[in-house]
């Protein structure tokens, strides 16, 4: 299949994926109990408005045609309009999405970052002392759901010990200079960043722990022993490099997760990004912008995930090759 | 079968699992011996007071008692772990014994679609459903059933690539058993260990999806969920109630933690390799 064809049919996958979520939101919008012109406008939308969308989305054409009129106005980037925000939905999106894709972003890079280098401080040892705390760490960091560790970290550092905000971006009057506002901006992400790391880290950690000590025992790691490498030549250029596959690949499943973990730590530290705009919008039964985020935050994941498969691509000579 | 239950009895894992478990279950199942009031009904006792003998795990800011709705929410917690979990796995089951066993363009085609619904971003999906259609349990139940089947789906069918070929069940053709008959009293079985721990993790998942709903205040509200008794701490967190944290975030962490270490405990009895570590 060659490179060029696995990246062609991960392209068209991406794409498929977006038809069917354009798709189940459609019948959706149709199963649901009532007015479907309320449920494309918001409950705020005025009598007038809902008169242009009925005409607008064709919603008294068969129902064939309407689902054509729907996949015509997403596939121009028509996400229709948000009452409460009196804009184009994707605007109102877009806005905010900058501000998700820092938190998740640092978050992500933070988490992977240390997850493998405890994973290997953990595997460099197995079952002993050090390994075994940072095993049962992981195991319960896992088991912790990121609103329940977001609640704790505000219990702890935001009321017991003031140290940190307890949510917002920065402080205001900040914003105008560079200098006063990154340190505000960092001041304000560290707990966030912290809540949407815990789950990730735990993954990355046990995975990487396994990876390692699986292939310290594998036929080349003792071939490059045997070739007189040293102890901690062996573990990162052999072990380690092996042991990271499985991680860029569960990396890359779990960025679904990261969107859920996402939306309840904007919540929490009222975080102004897509996850407190969805839920802001639910109490205004702003339905537009609902299915807007429900579709913007399935192409972003997408997208994500395409990215993720062309490293994979590149990382994984199997692929290259076509083997 | 009874040696591999056995088997899975003995690792201490399990066990441990099922200790962590063993309270909740049997909150849930005694809920209405063992509560104290109605989770449901404010104000039986003055607002945000801390654990005492009348109330030993305090009270919310309504004056609702934080005993009796980690009680009841045991009975939530477990109702759309299994409930989703056995609808998913009756999905799971027939689109993977079919599309493993029959194959095929259509085989292909049932698992491109459940490559598809993996990639979902099931939360928002979920808040949608829930937006449109009400918060009833039985909705969210629902959906993380229909987005989480794909993956039992796919571990089954790559077990049953790997045993259609084998001798029991090519034996089984020869004495002329029919398809179904074969997938159900040969192949089943032997995918069902396989399939255990990814079903406990799931049922994990479910738990923590639940209580996510909830603590944004889209759970349903003629259930008293976990996450519900921590929306209300997080609204009262200022005061430094710590009690209405504390308690239903243990029940969640013991159930979940619970439900991985089974799932663990069976892996672990499945493979010899890391056993002798």
């Amino acid at each position: 299949m060659g490179f060029y064809g696995y990246i062609a049919k991960r392209v068209a996958f991406s794409f498929a994926i977006v038809l069917l979520v354009a798709f189940i939101s459609f019948i959706l919008i149709k199963a649901a109990p009532g007015d479907p012109a309320v449920l494309l406008g918001g409950e705020g939308a005025t009598p007038q408005y809902l008169q242009t969308i009925r005409q607008e989305y064709g919603l008294n054409l068969p129902i064939e045609q309407q689902l054509v009129i729907y996949f015509e106005h997403l596939l121009t980037g028509n996400l229709g309009f948000s009452v409460t925000y009196n804009q184009p939905v994707a605007e109102v999106i877009f806005g905010r999405l900058v501000n998700t894709v820092l938190l998740v972003g640092s978050a992500f890079v933070f988490s992977l970052v240390l997850g493998i280098l405890l994973g290997l401080v953990s595997a460099s040892k197995p079952y002993s002392l050090r390994d075994r705390v940072i095993s049962a760490i992981s195991l319960l960091l896992y088991s912790t759901p990121v609103f329940v560790t977001g609640l704790v970290l505000i219990y702890l550092f935001v009321i017991k010990i003031r140290l940190f905000p307890a949510g917002g971006m920065f402080t205001i009057g900040s914003q105008n200079n560079l200098l006063t506002f990154i340190p505000s901006l960092l001041y304000h992400m560290i707990l966030p960043m912290l809540t949407l790391s815990t789950f990730f880290l735990a993954t990355y950690i046990l995975l990487t722990r396994s990876g390692v000590i699986e292939s310290m025992n594998s036929n080349y790691v003792m071939m490059a022993r045997a070739k007189g490498a040293g102890e901690r030549r062996v573990l990162i250029s052999h072990a380690l490099k092996n042991a990271l596959l499985p991680v860029v690949t569960v990396a890359s499943i779990q960025l679904g997760l990261i969107v859920t973990g996402a939306i309840l730590t904007e919540n929490i530290f009222s975080w102004p990004g897509v996850g407190s705009l969805l839920i802001q919008a639910v109490d205004y039964r702003d339905y537009a912008l609902v299915t807007g985020i429900f579709v913007i935050t399935a192409i972003s994941v997408a997208a994500a995930n395409l990215a993720a498969d062309i490293i994979y691509g590149v990382i994984d000579p199997r692929i290259k090759t076509g083997a | 079968m009874a040696n591999y239950y056995s088997r899975i009895l003995r690792e201490k894992e399990t066990i441990a699992g099922l200790v962590l478990i063993a309270p909740i279950v049997i909150f849930a199942l005694f809920a209405n011996f063992i509560a104290p009031y109605n989770p449901l009904i404010y104000a039986s006792a003055p607002p945000l007071e801390p654990p005492s003998f009348g109330h030993i795990m305090g009270t919310d800011q309504t004056g609702g008692d934080i005993f009796s709705q980690v009680v009841y929410g045991s009975r939530v917690a477990l109702y759309v772990a299994l409930g989703s979990v056995a609808l998913s796995l009756i999905i799971a089951i027939a689109s993977g014994l079919s599309s493993g066993y029959v194959g095929g363009i259509a085989g292909e085609a049932i698992m491109r679609i459940a490559d598809l619904i993996l990639s979902i971003p099931s939360f928002v999906l979920i808040i949608l459903v829930v937006v449109l259609f009400g918060s009833r349990l039985n909705n969210i139940l629902l959906i993380i059933a229909l987005v989480s089947w794909p993956t039992l789906a796919r571990i089954i069918r790559a077990e049953v690539l790997s045993l259609k070929e084998r001798e029991f069940v090519l034996a089984a053709k020869a004495i002329g058993a029919g398809n179904v008959d074969i997938m159900l009293s040969e192949i089943l079985p032997n995918v069902w260990f396989k399939l255990m721990p990814a079903v406990t993790l799931q049922a994990g998942l479910a738990v923590v999806i639940e209580a996510g709903i909830s603590f944004l205040g889209l759970g349903d509200p003629n259930t008293s969920s976990w996450g519900r008794t921590l929306m209300f701490a997080y609204q009262s967190v200022y005061s430094g109630a710590w009690w209405g944290i504390l308690f239903p975030t243990v029940a969640i962490v013991i159930t979940v933690m619970g439900f991985n270490l089974i799932g663990e405990g069976i892996s672990k009895s499945l493979s010899p390799k890391l056993a002798t570590h």
